[in-house]
């Protein structure tokens, strides 16, 4: 591969999407990861499939709820490319949409989760309240204090272990290059095309050239887009999940709770998977392919079990295995940065937000942005420009 | 954040993790000098694993009763005496974590009980030991087969002789104290397998102190080969056992000659036996000083032994270590370093003077004694590739997940790029289960590297560092106090 | 077989467990590890491909010796809870299972 048309910056999730669908479009793509592919918040997220508006959107969802009746046609393809994905890389994701309930204990919530609900309807996302009595017939595992919950037929999980890895297989098979142990160090323009330096684990340096560049390092694409001069709001956030030892089968949906910070799911494996954005403390050095070694915050392992106890009761019999902290990121409007990067010729940019929900779904558009000039859904409510802080000179 | 409201009762000057020869040394010499010293350990008396005591309620005459052990035993008399220190037995710690309060030191989480506890400290000394090393070969799963450690311990400290017909194999002179052991209490040892070669482990022999760390005296030694032979225990050297045979347990093992460091195909004996005490040597068990932040480098044969300076000291500020922690060296040095751990702590808080002579003093008895540690340590580790060949396709490198070395092998075909044990873990399930992962990291590092993965690191040290029960978290007492929005705060960039 | 050490050796009891509905002898301070095996029983857990495990490390870090205990006074419905065998100290009138954990 002596001049690849794409290098994609990042080996997670979004990264090795992006690389199968542009493969699969005949363009020559090379990935550059630092570690092994899979080891951010790619692989290490609770795996939740969520398709109704999140929790921790809710102030949005008071102040200018339009905003998040755009990322629902994100949603809705992705509720589709979860569907077909497992066959198109020929491999076993765990995918299970069997539904997923969001939670309420309060009336506030409930009212909250209505409201929710007519925003969704209007845009088309299957949801539909469901009661005390609902809620008994289809999840009697839940506590007694929940008295309503949003129910999402479509929603579920799959297993953020094993998804990244199967498209990076795929992708491979399509003839995309992935080089791990492979750690960025800069790029700039030169003849109509990026030029990037790469170190490798031996401390060679490397010149790359590609006519496209991607930058899809979860939360390192901060310190990368500030490496090519073009800063975006990227804020790492450290996220706490924990899970439990084996149990027999009782939990079929994805649980979120509407203001409690919890997300629960039951693994095809038995496990209980605990999460809900419960926070360690960030080690972040800020570098574009730096370390992060959270440090997990015991009162957060504590806390989101009391929710967790409250809302499934029968995870009180259970141990938690093990705690394990992610890095996502998020914007200052919590929505993704999905487009070109404002200032920059050919470069775009994919981070920030529910990536591991919308990874493949991104990786699509990106791939059709880059190949068609324009993705088949409007991604303009997630332009990156919306947060442009200054301009750059574009280099020609 | 709000500051943790914290109870006279949960604060002290001084968390020791561990109530073995190192935690014990430290633990008095810091009570002598008057601070407020807690020590945790999920045994339920004293001692540690060499010195493991039977249980209170037992009369056992002449317990553990050869000259060599007389330090240890009186170490563990007085400790168990000492009032001065806080003792809570049984109580297994789960996290060691850097405190959220504004002056620093350490939230030392346990369980005790049914509740989950805190203890508040500016100092902790993580003193808590090493476990076997894992030498998977077929069968090893099955019941009988054990690590000798736990045959010894259920006669040390049970009372109680595992097996009718019994043998013993690996690589470590600890073997042959528990043969001995185990043939003076009536049971019958059919067989002692050395990998190495005769000469290798006589010279581990050869050096004094041996028997405190599992390994006799050469002059005992020299007794128990006799001792040994006129029983007519049959010592093999350079000989493994490569299966554990039988339906729902033990019923014989296959053995076989080592050929330059190898196992051979051919001649493969059988021995029947129904329990099988194996020990290729110890990895540190370091999870609770690693979560805590600090540092640490491969050690000999598998796991991690955590950085420290001459004196016990990580690099985490307040965070201090002695015993195995550092690196396997057996129970007599553990003893010293524990003793200068709290010289170390004492000397840092201002208690003696940085140049107290007890200092110098100590450091030099710990080096004498860490010559030797290191000495035992070499002669007794096998090669990767030994182990290597040990290792059949259907072996179980996980015994938690029931993943076999194939399923690794075709996982790591499948991913040509995987390098990390960490990715390997994620994408395998290795390393996800109870034991989480310190019977098999080891072992899935040796695969990596064998692949040609030079430096595949491990399995990130996660909290809780034994499985807790969810409702003992539940009760814990800041349980109700948590706030979500109070916990974000402490990533804002005044609090960091 | 697996014997207790006779020999020097004074114990308080023995009491009674039930051990899979088996009466089984155990004397104080002995962990519910002892008692199973000195009564001759090897299977402690079953795995998930149909095979037994018993202790392996004997000192609470393999988790292969785990079985479910309920406290005698405990009702018969209530989910019994797993625990280490060979670092939890018997108690009169205990009821263990084996092969039911986790």
């Amino acid at each position: 591969m002596t001049q690849p048309d794409v290098a994609i910056l990042g080996g997670g999730l979004v990264g090795c999407a992006t690389a199968w669908f542009l493969a699969r479009r005949g363009l020559s793509v090379i990935v550059i990861e630092s570690g092994d592919l899979n080891q951010g918040a790619s692989g290490r997220n609770a795996g939740s499939l969520h398709f109704q508006l999140e929790p921790r959107m809710t102030d949005v969802l008071r102040s200018s709820p339009e905003r998040l009746g755009q990322l629902v046609p994100l949603s809705l393809q992705a509720i589709d490319d979860w569907r077909t994905l497992p066959e198109a890389v020929d491999a076993d994701l765990e995918v299970a949409m069997h539904g997923g309930l969001l939670v309420a204990e309060t009336a506030e919530d409930v009212e909250l989760l209505e409201r929710k609900g007519v925003l969704e309807q209007r845009v088309g996302l299957p949801s539909e309240m469901l009661d005390r009595s609902g809620l008994a017939r289809i999840a009697p595992y839940l506590g007694v204090s929940v008295c309503g919950a949003a129910y999402c037929s479509v929603e579920g999980h799959a297993n953020p272990r094993l998804v990244a890895p199967a498209l990076a297989r795929a992708a491979q098979r399509a003839g995309a290059r992935l080089a791990v142990g492979m750690t960025y160090r800069g790029a700039r323009r030169a003849a109509g095309a990026w030029e990037l330096a790469v170190t490798a684990e031996d401390g060679r340096t490397l010149e790359l050239c590609a006519r496209h560049l991607v930058v899809a390092a979860g939360a390192w694409s901060g310190p990368v887009l500030e490496s090519l001069g073009a800063p975006l709001p990227l804020r790492p956030i450290p996220l706490t999940m924990s899970v439990t030892e084996r149990t027999r089968p009782a939990i079929g949906h994805l649980i979120q709770h509407m203001s409690r910070h919890l997300s629960l799911k039951q693994l095809k494996s038995g496990n209980v998977i605990v999460g809900g954005s419960w926070p360690s403390r960030l080690r972040w050095s800020g570098e574009v392919a730096g370390q992060s070694d959270n440090e997990l915050l015991p009162q957060s392992i504590i806390g989101n079990f009391v929710v967790a106890r409250d809302i499934v009761p029968l995870v009180s019999s259970l141990h938690v295995l093990r705690s394990w902290s992610g890095i996502a990121s998020d914007t200052p409007d919590h929505l993704p940065l999905l487009g070109r990067v404002p200032g920059l010729v050919d470069a775009y940019v994919a981070a920030g937000g529910s990536t591991f929900t919308l990874g493949p779904t991104v990786g699509r558009l990106l791939s059709e942005l880059i190949v068609d000039g324009r993705p088949t859904l409007s991604i303009a409510p997630f332009d990156p420009g919306r947060f442009a802080v200054r301009s750059t000179e574009v280099a020609a | 954040m709000s500051d943790l409201d914290v109870a006279d009762t949960n604060v002290c000057d001084v968390v020791i993790i561990g109530a073995g020869p190192a935690g014990l040394a430290a633990a008095t010499r810091l009570a002598e000098a008057g601070l407020r010293v807690v020590v945790l350990d999920e045994q339920q008396r004293v001692g540690g694993q060499i010195m493991r005591q039977p249980p209170s309620e037992f009369r056992i005459r002449e317990w553990m009763d050869d000259a060599v052990y007389r330090p240890l035993k009186s170490l563990i008399s007085r400790a168990e005496a000492d009032s001065r220190v806080d003792w809570k037995m049984g109580c297994t710690v789960w996290g060691v974590f850097r405190s959220t309060l504004p002056q620093g030191g350490f939230d030392v989480r346990y369980v005790q009980g049914k509740r989950s506890e805190t203890l508040y400290s500016p100092r902790v000394l993580v003193a808590a030991g090493c476990t076997e090393m894992p030498a998977p070969f077929p069968g090893w799963q099955l019941p009988g087969v054990m690590g000798a450690g736990a045959l010894q311990s259920f006669y040390k400290s049970q009372q109680l002789v595992v097996g009718r017909r019994i043998v013993l194999a690996g690589s470590h002179p600890l073997l042959l104290v528990v043969a001995q052991q185990l043939a003076r209490a009536g049971a019958n040892v059919t067989g002692v397998f050395f990998a190495q070669p005769w000469r290798r482990v006589l010279n581990g022999l050869r050096q004094p102190r041996a028997l405190l760390s599992g390994a006799p005296l050469l002059w005992q030694a020299t007794g128990l080969l006799l001792d040994l032979r006129r029983r007519g225990i049959p010592l093999h050297f350079s000989s493994c056992v490569t299966a554990a045979l039988g339906g729902d347990r033990l019923e014989q093992v296959e053995w076989a000659p080592v050929v330059n460091g190898r196992p051979q195909q051919d001649p493969r004996h059988t021995l029947a036996c129904d329990a099988l005490g194996v020990c290729y040597g110890f990895l540190p068990a370091t999870e609770l000083a690693r979560l805590a932040g600090a540092s640490a480098t491969p050690a000999e044969g598998g796991g991690w032994r955590v950085c420290s300076d001459a004196d016990g000291r990580t690099d985490v500020p307040g965070l201090h270590v002695a015993g195995e922690q550092t690196g396997i060296k057996g129970a007599a040095a553990a003893l010293v370093e524990g003793r200068l751990a709290a010289l170390a702590l004492l000397s840092d808080i201002g208690l003696i003077r940085p140049d107290d002579p007890h200092l110098p003093r100590t450091r030099k008895a710990l080096a004498q004694q860490r010559r030797f540690a290191q000495l035992l340590t070499q002669l007794s580790t096998m090669s990767d590739e030994f182990f290597g060949a040990l290792l059949t396709d259907d072996t179980l490198v996980c015994r938690c997940e029931d993943i076999e070395r194939r399923q690794l092998s075709t996982t790591l075909t499948e991913n040509q790029l995987l390098r990390a044990a960490s990715a390997t873990k994620l994408l395998t399930r290795a390393g996800m289960g109870l034991c989480q992962g310190r019977y098999c990291e080891s072992t899935i590092r040796r695969l990596l590297r064998s692949q040609g993965s030079a430096q595949p690191g491990g399995f990130r040290p996660r909290a809780p560092v034994r499985p807790v029960p969810v409702e003992a978290l539940c009760r814990s007492p800041d349980a109700s106090a948590i706030r979500w929005d109070e916990l974000h705060s402490c990533n804002d960039p005044e609090h960091r | 077989m697996t014997f207790r050490v006779a020999n020097g050796v004074t114990r308080i009891g023995p009491m009674t467990l039930l051990v899979d509905g088996r009466e089984v002898p155990a004397y104080n301070g002995e962990t519910i590890a002892t008692a199973i095996l000195a009564a001759g029983i090897q299977s402690f857990r079953r795995d998930s491909r149909g095979g037994w495990r018993a202790p392996y490390c004997n000192m609470g870090a393999c988790h292969e010796c785990l079985v479910r205990v309920r406290e005698p006074a405990e009702p018969a419905g209530t989910d019994a809870r797993w625990t280490r065998a060979c670092m939890e100290p018997v108690r009169p009138g205990l009821v263990i299972e084996t092969g039911e954990a986790p």
